[in-house]
């Protein structure tokens, strides 16, 4: 069978790093092709070359087996390529059939829309592939899977043969996901190509033909999903490094916890459910990672116990004291001290200076501040014997965040709340996009931090990094959580299946036996 | 001092001068085509702003509501707030100054004064808590509220001086102050009041929270990075309602001085555009107190300039308002000048060329 | 007792009075669908104003009037767009400025051309004429609220139609209010954003200077300083009231106008103040922006709790 789509020898460089190092992509017509990685694996940046929205480096794209150079995403269109993209792109008071013609509505007497015919052939559409829709409702009053169906009629309608469905699940509830499957099988069967961005491998078994998987930017399988299964899946995904292993003291005895959490529910922006009902202590001394594939709760958990989101079940306690009803910063009195997943946005003010970002925490505090008003000396003082201790680069601790390499912007905030002395240290994605030798200063801090007694929670998607810093390991998956286990049982594989919700058996037999 | 020099960013300084620039050019455009020579008129309005007791005056008084009103702007809009409503608050706080002027009667000076101050600065925070409660708790955008205020603010003085307030059938105005509520003047020959001593202290006050206290560091954060100031524990929602208290209460305080310094009274047709031209004030000035400060001295002058120029020409007044805005429309596109900054590059490398030439050489 | 206030007279003062402000809605409504606020329609509208009567007064026509004011509606929304789109000036700011420049410049022009202070009327600025439509005009009662106005009370109905059937019949229309909505999703489908932004602002440009030239040569014919009085203000009150929409606009603008118009009449009458009714165009937006607030936070609230609840139960 022809290939509809040839992708070969991709590179593709971004600053600093490259995203996809001599990648090839070969996808049969009418397969689903599944393309797996973890995050930062380098899928988007493949997909987006194939899309249009950016040229590669080196390599060349082949559609049908014809050459092709594609400049935007138009030329992408034309040669039948469809993207639907992890955010919906769609206009909320419209109808679903105007969404799905916008840009390109029938016409008649040249200068009105022709409603009845863009009507009919939404209609024509939808029933041709199965993807049910009440062609005059309203997108903001459509459910996710609906609106999904709606960016797969679009590029439809658009005459696409080849659909890209970035993380398509990743938004739907598992029986969204099933109708999803029914569509996609539907699509394929009327001669349609698909290529299926996931990693979820439950996924990847249940719905595709042939699977490609990519890590750190580079290609590291390529097969027949009926040759393969979801643990040789996983280790492709997530590699055999040699894990980077860091000296630890033993946790110390039992003590009682200092974060204790009980049957917690909370919401994300949009008003679904985020978490649904964890429970989970951290106690002093240990290390507490929670491993899992992004935007399965782990941020709105985070930010339900600092108090940045509300918390509308359960009890959250810091050294038994409830603080449910705390503000942000009651609650970082109380002992807590967090590192954020998002820098840019949240732990930092770029515009600021270095010094200012190093005191926001504690700027109306002695010794910084009397009285409401600032002593710069001691706050000069106290930023240069930071920007010592923690090897942050900069010539000037008055120039601002924004003039620093990520890697040090992160030292900013890492200094700021390890110097709090905090009893507990939440740690979200404490490296991500930070240098080796940031990361292994970062990773050393957080381990002084719970020798010295402090409890730890940290938040990562990097299974190397749960893997060697943590003492226990939570794995969460869509807001629950999936398994707690000791931390050095369980191996990258299985931590791979758990994060995509499935115990395997294997651990089982293994934690039974640590049991005992 | 070399590296002090380098240190400044010189990029509003050269923003604001090529903006000052380009508009006394527009404005010769204006004064050939009436039959003038610009370079005349302009000496003529630098003469009639700066030099001599009364111009010097003259200019002071024009400058004093607008450091106050400049300095409300600034205040919420460190906080990401745009207060429009200025102009409105700056009436509340007016007439509700003349109504304890007029009103209470047998006070000393010493109380009267402060305290018919004083009624200005709550009513004008009031009326800004009105926007404020509906942006911080309700999320309604304060742009359209804020305008629509002002004109309640301006019906309801009007209301006031026509019906309850009203002095005599003769006109639409309230009673006169009593004289134990008036602002004492700097001399007999002008309207200068102590006002503008009060509003250079509030500009230095405003400077030195802005700079040096933690209450103006917060504002800063909140303005600059909302989320990350919400982490931080700075609550985002309560800083900017107060900074939008304060700024309504500076309004009502320029409103309450306006009146007690220079009109005594409140007529319907009390001065409009104060708080508007505080808007421009506050961005002429780029955005600091000490930058407002001083744009509002320089229009202030520009203003009795542009009086004397009236006088001895036929160029209407109104030059000063017109040059005011062409400076703020050039200052506020800063896209204007990205031309600008590849020159200096430019100009910079081959000095530094040459110099390593030198060294080598 | 309310037959006393509701008379043909007050209807067609109603139609008059909305006229500048319908005008100015329409303005206030393709920016705003467009996405951008324009403050600036108040400063727009009187420098329509002003430069009708100029055109008037020195082309002796009332239709170049209304061209020269047109003209000067598309330079400021011009000068609007590029400095806001091109030069990244502040949008709230620039509105602000273009409006105390108008103010300004207005005067300034008064008195440096035409000598005067305050205001400015010449035998030869030519005003609109009434036109009586013929056969509506013949209709007892409907022909006296339908017939009888000059043309720019025509034109502003006409306006409003055409605003109606391109915004809701023809592809730009549809564009237009996809730009507004979700600029990233519209560009990705290929519609020119840039483009879009542009003609929304020149069409408020001419809105509001056809409104500007309403006041000076159809209702008065005479420019007198801030004879825009707010309207412009309202223009952008009426499209919120009237929530984005042409004819919602256009009967908001005919409530504001009876408010106006009821104040005049109410004028020296003691017991209901004139500044009371006034009042009531700018506070309806506020309470209807309140309205809308509280019933979004609480549909959200809902939403979440039937999630949880569902949730819970489930176990």
């Amino acid at each position: 069978m022809a290939y509809a789509v040839e992708m070969l020898g991709i590179t593709k460089y971004f600053p600093g790093v490259v995203a996809n190092d001599s990648v090839d992509l070969k996808v049969k017509e009418g397969e689903i092709h599944a393309l797996v990685g973890e995050n930062g694996a380098g899928k988007s940046t493949l997909m987006n070359a194939l899309y249009g929205l950016f040229q590669p480096d080196e390599g060349t794209i082949k559609i049908n087996g014809e050459k092709v150079v594609m400049q935007s995403s138009n030329d992408a269109i034309q040669r039948g390529i469809g993207m639907v993209h992890q955010k919906f792109k769609l206009i909320p008071s419209f109808t679903i059939v105007e969404n799905i013609c916008l840009g390109s509505e029938p016409r008649k007497n040249k200068y009105f829309i022709d409603k009845k015919e863009e009507y009919k052939s939404v209609v024509e559409i939808s029933d041709k592939y199965g993807l049910k829709i009440d062609p005059s409702s309203k997108i903001r009053d459509c459910a996710v899977g609906i609106r999904q169906r709606v960016e797969i009629l679009k590029t439809l309608y658009r005459k696409a043969n080849i659909l890209i469905l970035d993380e398509p699940t990743s938004v739907l509830t598992p029986q969204e996901t099933d109708e999803l499957f029914k569509v996609i099988r539907n699509l394929v069967n009327k001669g349609k190509t698909v290529i299926f961005i996931t990693h979820k491998l439950r996924e990847v078994m249940e719905i595709s033909d042939t699977v490609t998987v990519l890590r750190k930017g580079k290609l590291t399988g390529f097969k027949p999903t009926s040759e393969t299964n979801e643990n040789e899946i996983a280790r492709m995904m997530v590699g055999r490094d040699v894990l980077l292993r860091v000296d630890k003291k033993a946790i110390e005895s039992e003590q009682k916890p200092i974060l204790e959490i009980e049957d917690l529910v909370s919401t994300d922006n949009r008003g679904l459910v985020a978490l649904n009902q964890i429970s989970f202590e951290v106690k002093p001394g240990e290390i507490l990672g929670i491993a899992g594939v992004q935007g399965n709760g782990q941020s709105e958990l985070i930010e339900t116990i600092t108090g940045l989101r509300k918390i509308e079940r359960g009890i959250i306690k810091i050294r038994s004291k409830k603080i449910n009803r705390f503000s942000p910063k009651s609650i970082r009195e109380t002992g807590i001290s967090h590192i954020p997943e998002d820098r840019i946005e949240r732990g930092l003010n770029l515009d600021a200076t270095i010094e200012e970002n190093l005191i926001v925490t504690s700027h109306d505090k002695k010794p910084f501040s009397s009285m409401g008003i600032f002593d710069f000396n001691k706050i000069e003082e106290f930023s240069e014997q930071l920007i010592n201790e923690y090897d942050i680069r900069t010539s000037n601790s008055k120039n601002k965040a924004e003039s620093l390499s990520g890697g040090n912007m992160q030292k900013i905030v890492v200094a700021r709340e390890i110097e709090e002395d905090p009893d507990l240290l939440i740690a979200a994605q404490p490296t991500r996009g930070v240098d080796i030798g940031s990361i292994e200063f970062i990773h050393k801090k957080i381990i002084e931090a719970r020798d010295q007694g402090k409890a730890v929670l940290l938040v990562s998607t990097e299974l190397d990094e749960i893997m060697s810093l943590s003492d226990r390991i939570i794995v969460m998956y869509e807001g629950e959580i999936v398994k707690i286990i000791p931390g050095g049982i369980a191996d990258e594989e299985e931590l791979g299946l758990l994060m995509a919700g499935i115990v395997p058996d294997t651990l089982q037999s293994k934690m039974r036996r640590e049991a005992k | 001092m070399k590296e002090f020099i380098n240190n400044i960013n010189w990029r509003p300084f050269i923003i604001i001068f090529l903006s000052l620039l380009l508009s006394l050019l527009i404005g010769s455009i204006f004064m050939i085509s009436s039959g003038y020579n610009p370079l005349n008129v302009y000496l003529m309005m630098f003469q009639g702003a700066f030099i001599g007791k009364i111009n010097i005056m003259n200019s002071l008084k024009n400058a004093t509501p607008l450091i106050f009103t400049s300095m409300a702007v600034l205040i919420a809009f460190r906080t990401g707030t745009f207060n429009i409503g200025v102009e409105g608050q700056l009436f509340m706080g007016a007439i509700a100054a003349a109504w304890a002027g007029f009103s209470l009667e047998g006070l000393p000076s010493i109380i009267h004064i402060p305290l018919s101050l004083l009624f200005a600065i709550i009513a004008g925070a009031l009326y800004a808590m009105i926007p404020a409660i509906l942006k911080f708790k309700f999320n309604v955008n304060e742009i359209i509220t804020t305008i629509m205020l002002n004109s309640i603010a301006f019906l309801f003085t009007s209301y006031l001086v026509n019906y309850p307030l009203r002095e005599s059938p003769m006109a639409p105005q309230t009673p006169k102050v009593f004289e134990s509520a008036r602002l004492p003047r700097l001399t007999d020959s002008s309207q200068v009041s102590v006002g503008i001593i009060i509003a250079v202290i509030f500009a230095v006050i405003f400077w030195f929270v802005f700079k040096k206290t933690t209450f103006g560091f917060r504002t800063r954060v909140v303005g600059e990075a909302s989320s990350f100031a919400e982490f931080s524990g700075i609550s985002p929602v309560r800083t900017a309602f107060y900074g939008m208290l304060i700024s309504g209460a500076v309004a009502g305080l320029a409103g309450g001085v306006e009146l007690l310094g220079v009109h005594y009274r409140f007529v319907e047709l009390f001065p409009t555009g104060l708080g508007f031209n505080g808007i421009l004030i506050a961005w002429l000035g780029k955005g600091t107190p000490l930058g407002a400060l001083f744009a509002a001295l320089f229009y202030g002058g520009i203003q009795s300039g542009a009086m004397t120029v009236d006088w001895i020409t036929s160029i209407p007044r109104q030059l000063s308002d017109t040059l005011l805005v062409l400076m703020v429309f050039f200052i506020a596109a800063e896209g204007m000048f990205d031309w600008v900054w590849p020159l200096k590059k430019k100009f910079l490398n081959k000095k530094d060329q040459k110099a390593g030439v030198e060294k080598n050489a | 007792m309310l037959s006393k206030f509701i008379d043909i007279a007050i209807i067609q003062g109603t139609i008059r009075m909305a006229t500048p402000i319908m005008l100015a809605a329409m303005g206030a409504m393709v920016t705003g669908l467009s996405g951008i606020i324009n403050i600036g329609l108040e400063g727009m509208m009187l420098l329509g104003a002003f430069f009708a009567v100029v055109g008037s007064y020195y082309f002796g026509s009332v239709w170049l009037g209304v061209a020269v004011a047109l003209l000067s509606g598309l330079i400021m929304a011009l000068l609007f767009a590029i400095f806001t789109m091109k030069f990244r000036a502040h949008i709230i700011l620039i509105g602000i400025t273009i409006n105390a420049f108008a103010l300004a410049i207005t005067v300034y022009f008064l008195r440096d051309w035409f000598n005067v202070a305050g205001a400015f009327s010449d035998n030869a600025i030519v005003g609109f004429n009434t036109v009586k439509i013929p056969i509506i005009k013949s209709i007892p009662i409907l022909g006296d609220i339908l017939s009888g106005y000059t043309p720019i009370v025509y034109l502003s109905w006409l306006i409003i139609i055409s605003m109606h059937i391109i915004l809701y019949k023809t592809p730009l229309g549809r564009h237009l209010r996809a730009v507004g909505e979700n600029a990233e999703a519209s560009e990705t489908l290929g519609i020119k954003v840039k483009g879009i932004k542009y003609l929304a602002v020149i069409l408020s440009g001419i809105f509001s200077s056809l409104a500007g030239a309403y006041l000076s040569l159809g209702q008065l014919t005479m420019f007198t300083e801030n004879m825009s009085a707010n309207r412009g203000f309202l223009g952008l009150a009426a499209n919120i009231f009237g929530m984005g929409t042409p004819i919602g606009g256009a009967l908001a603008s005919l409530i504001f106008g009876f408010a106006d118009s009821l104040a005049m009449r109410l004028q020296g009458w003691e017991t209901i103040p004139s500044q009371i009714v006034l009042m009531i165009p700018s506070a309806l937006p506020i309470l209807i922006l309140l309205i809308f607030s509280v019933r979004k936070k609480k549909e959200l609230k809902n939403f979440k709790e039937e999630n949880i609840s569902k949730l819970l139960s489930g176990k």
